[in-house]
């Protein structure tokens, strides 16, 4: 089920009604959370909910299997680790079988040999990196001490398929999630409808913005030959602003449609296109997955904390693996390696860890410097979402040729117009850029007046309604599904 | 809780009518590339039928293998009957075309109906060209929409917002799908030659329950009437047509076990693939002929057998 689907706003109203009005107590509303989630994922594929309930399962009584074995860390470190293992061969039976068989394939082709594997048709459960990750994080954190093992199921099941941030994050920690299934939750108004202003921004996001960016990269792409070179790096702004939004849009529909159960979930996205760096820009985007791996592979490697040779080694193990996370080819691991590359420089000339607070906060317009460091780290964002776009490495390094050997502008530039509009939305973004998303309103003027703020609402919802029914046949779900 | 359920429910109630009223606001769009195109047919022959209203004509009803593959010049030469050729666009559904016409029918009047093949729901409420026809040549037709009907189109207003927008500096044309191409019968009358690569239509042996049980109200209606009602295949290019057979027998089957045949054998009106012009279902003007001249004497037999 998409969140920009007739379904969905079917489903969510009754779901919220029965959370509230009809299942009080805890256990019975995790209980339900848990019912309605898998009613949720099963509208893509019914088979799959066997494929997390058993997840779910092996993460609990890994957990259970810790507390049993108190004491004995060798028996706990094993128990980790063959949750870990069983859970990555999941992960990677339905997510790498067929690239580990066709590059298996092609290093035996080259030494002369000719193996008989086949590969199989395995279709890709929707979310399954999500959860996996998560169910990862509770068996370690256990292990790690950081909270204890739970005994009630229903709240662990609940935990990991909550359906609002099940099939594309935020990636949450059992530290942050699982001890609010763990108490019973109360409404708050005020935090409801921030909720639904988060989740209105989200759709605007998804459905005008990404859809817009989306038709034009879609069509042009695979042309890309016959553009200037100016028109190449355009499509790449439009494909940058549309990945952008897609994601940032599923995790605000996400994370506002949880406070209107009571739940908070993490932020995954903070204004990333307003980084003055790097890796500023990596503490803004993907938040839950970027900490994820800086907290379960970066430090346990040595992190920062050893030779220099050796924080390079962790940073490049930590972004071929995040690049293969995003997909099982060459060309993302290239594009993890290429991020690893710029991290690295940035590390080497120490400005890894500066700029943590909101650039030129309390000003209206950023200093020629910040916006010297936001044009270049806005750009270089654009190089790696080129790769990422890419088909192959091959396409994405013609590409790059193209784009420096085609005359720079030539039959006019295309998609000016476009890009004008996405700049538009980033102003916006600008003016809001201390928020937790765009629709975020102070007490100022004149957004202290209700009848302006609904009048925004009403703009919003109209012109998402417009956008979504053009496009009511090409539905198009969230780029992040395919991980 | 309450303060947060009224407010979501006025916001929902205010967003619904806002919608509403964007609806209505696409709908009254013109889409120019329909309005220069043979799609305006529809509106020209309502008011031929309009001005034919007493007396009795022949009229044909059916999609585009009809405007491209009848020859009513010929049709009206043979029964002495004024023609009018309603045949357009198949997504305009055939619902929409027989409610538009049904009230200038009167008694005598010959209807030769000639659906499309494909027995989807589509074929009876009509698809994407449904709304930009409506809106551009005849939005009085909006009002023989029913509610059931709405449902099923509901889904194409995107559509025709987005195709209005698009063809807003299409001008005048002349081809064979243009309105200039549309004769003084309704059929379409232009220079047009077999092309090789015509592509194949792939058709399901399906019929959707909804529309055989239109075909029955059309057989009913047109007995109760008196008026005469001829249930004819619609042409279609021999070699598509030899792929297709055991669909084509199925909906076939389906229509005579639910007592509304076809009136003559479907491989009757498929011919030789020269005779086509640039898909399975659309006729050069040799063709049309040769598919009237079938037409006429499947007239003569089942009308003067009946009389």
């Amino acid at each position: 089920m998409l969140f920009n689907s007739f379904e969905f706003l079917i489903f969510l109203p009754i779901v919220f009604l029965f959370y509230w009005f009809v299942f009080r107590r805890r256990w019975w509303r995790n209980l339900f959370v848990v019912v309605a989630s898998y009613v949720f994922y099963s509208w893509w594929d019914w088979r799959f909910l066997i494929l997390i309930a058993l997840t779910s399962l092996f993460s609990f009584i890994s957990g259970l299997l810790m507390e049993r074995y108190e004491g004995q860390r060798k028996m706990q470190k094993a128990v980790s680790a063959t949750n870990i293992i069983i859970n990555l061969a999941i992960l990677g039976i339905f997510k790498y079988y067929n690239f580990f068989v066709e590059n298996l394939d092609a290093l035996f082709r080259m030494m002369g040999f000719h193996l008989d594997w086949v590969s199989m048709n395995i279709i890709l459960p929707v979310g399954i990196s999500f959860y996996t990750f998560q169910a990862l994080s509770y068996s370690i954190d256990v292990y790690q001490k950081k909270l204890p093992a739970t005994h009630d199921i229903v709240e662990f099941f609940a935990y990991i398929s909550f359906f609002p941030q099940l099939v594309a994050g935020p990636i949450e920690r059992a530290t942050n999630l699982l001890p609010q299934f763990q108490r019973n939750r109360q409404f708050d108004y005020v935090k409801a409808v921030d909720g639904c202003r988060q989740m209105l921004c989200g759709f605007f996001k998804k459905i005008v913005i990404a859809e817009f960016c989306g038709d034009i990269v879609n069509e042009c792409w695979n042309q890309y030959q016959g553009l200037s070179g100016m028109s190449l790096f355009l499509l790449g702004v439009l494909f940058t602003i549309q990945i952008y939004c897609d994601f940032s849009g599923y995790s605000d529909i996400a994370i506002g449609c949880a406070r209107l159960f009571g739940i908070n979930l993490m932020r995954n996205f903070n204004y990333p296109y307003f980084s003055r760096s790097i890796p500023e820009f990596w503490r803004r985007w993907h938040i839950s997955l970027t900490t994820w791996f800086r907290d379960y592979i970066y430090f346990p490697l040595g992190g920062s904390r050893c030779d220099k040779w050796k924080i390079l080694r962790n940073v490049y193990i930590v972004w071929a693996i995040s690049g293969l996370w995003h997909g099982a080819s060459w060309h993302f691991v290239c594009w993890g390696l290429f991020h690893a590359t710029l991290l690295a420089i940035y590390n080497i000339f120490g400005i890894n860890t500066k700029y943590d607070h909101v650039v030129a906060y309390g000003k209206f317009l950023p200093s020629i410097k910040e916006l010297l460091q936001m044009t270049l780290t806005f750009c270089l964002a654009v190089v790696g979402w080129i790769i990422f776009r890419a088909e192959s490495m091959t396409q994405a390094i013609d590409y790059f040729a193209h784009m420096f050997t085609n005359p720079f502008i030539s039959g006019g530039m295309r998609f000016g117009k476009a890009t004008m509009w996405c700049m538009l939305f980033l102003m916006i973004e600008w003016v809001q850029r201390d928020k937790q998303h765009a629709l975020q309103f102070t007490n100022t003027k004149p957004f202290n007046y209700r009848v302006v703020r609904w009048a925004i609402y009403l703009i919003i919802i109209g012109m998402s309604y417009v956008a979504y029914m053009e496009r009511f046949y090409d539905n198009s779900p969230f780029i992040y599904f395919q991980f | 809780m309450k303060q947060f359920l009224l407010k979501v429910s006025i916001i929902a109630v205010v967003s619904f009518v806002m919608t509403v009223l964007i609806d209505i606001a696409i709908l009254r769009k013109v889409d120019n590339l329909s309005y220069y195109s043979h799609e305006r047919n529809f509106s020209l022959a309502y008011y031929r039928l309009k001005a034919l209203n007493d007396s009795n004509k022949i009229v044909i009803i059916g999609g585009s293998n009809g405007a491209f593959g009848i020859n009513s010049r010929l049709l009206h030469e043979a029964f002495n009957l004024p023609v009018v050729n309603t045949c357009t666009h198949a997504s305009i559904g055939l619902r929409m075309q027989f409610e538009t016409y049904k009230d200038m029918l009167r008694e005598g009047d010959i209807v030769i109906l000639t659906p499309e093949y494909g027995g989807g729901k589509e074929r009876l409420y009509g698809g994407y060209n449904l709304l930009r026809i409506l809106s551009t040549h005849l939005p009085e037709a909006y009002r023989k929409i029913t509610l059931r009907q709405w449902l099923n189109i509901y889904q194409f207003i995107g559509i025709h917002n987005l195709g209005s927008s698009v063809h807003k500096d299409i001008g005048e044309f002349d081809d064979p799908y243009s309105a200039n191409a549309i004769n003084e019968y309704g059929d379409l009358e232009w220079e047009r030659e077999h092309k090789d690569s015509i592509h194949y239509y792939s058709l399901s042996g399906v019929m959707d329950g909804e529309l055989i049980d239109y075909f029955k109200y059309i057989h009913d209606f047109t007995k109760s009437k008196g008026i005469k009602l001829a249930f004819l295949p619609p042409t279609f290019m021999r070699s598509n047509f030899n792929i297709c057979a055991g669909q084509i027998d199925s909906l076939a089957y389906c229509l005579e076990a639910n007592g509304v045949p076809l009136q003559s054998a479907p491989s009757n009106y498929s011919f030789d693939d020269s005779l086509y012009f640039d898909t399975p279902c659309h006729m050069t003007p040799e063709g049309a002929i040769i598919r009237t001249q079938t037409i006429i004497e499947d007239l003569h037999r089942l009308f003067s057998d009946k009389e």
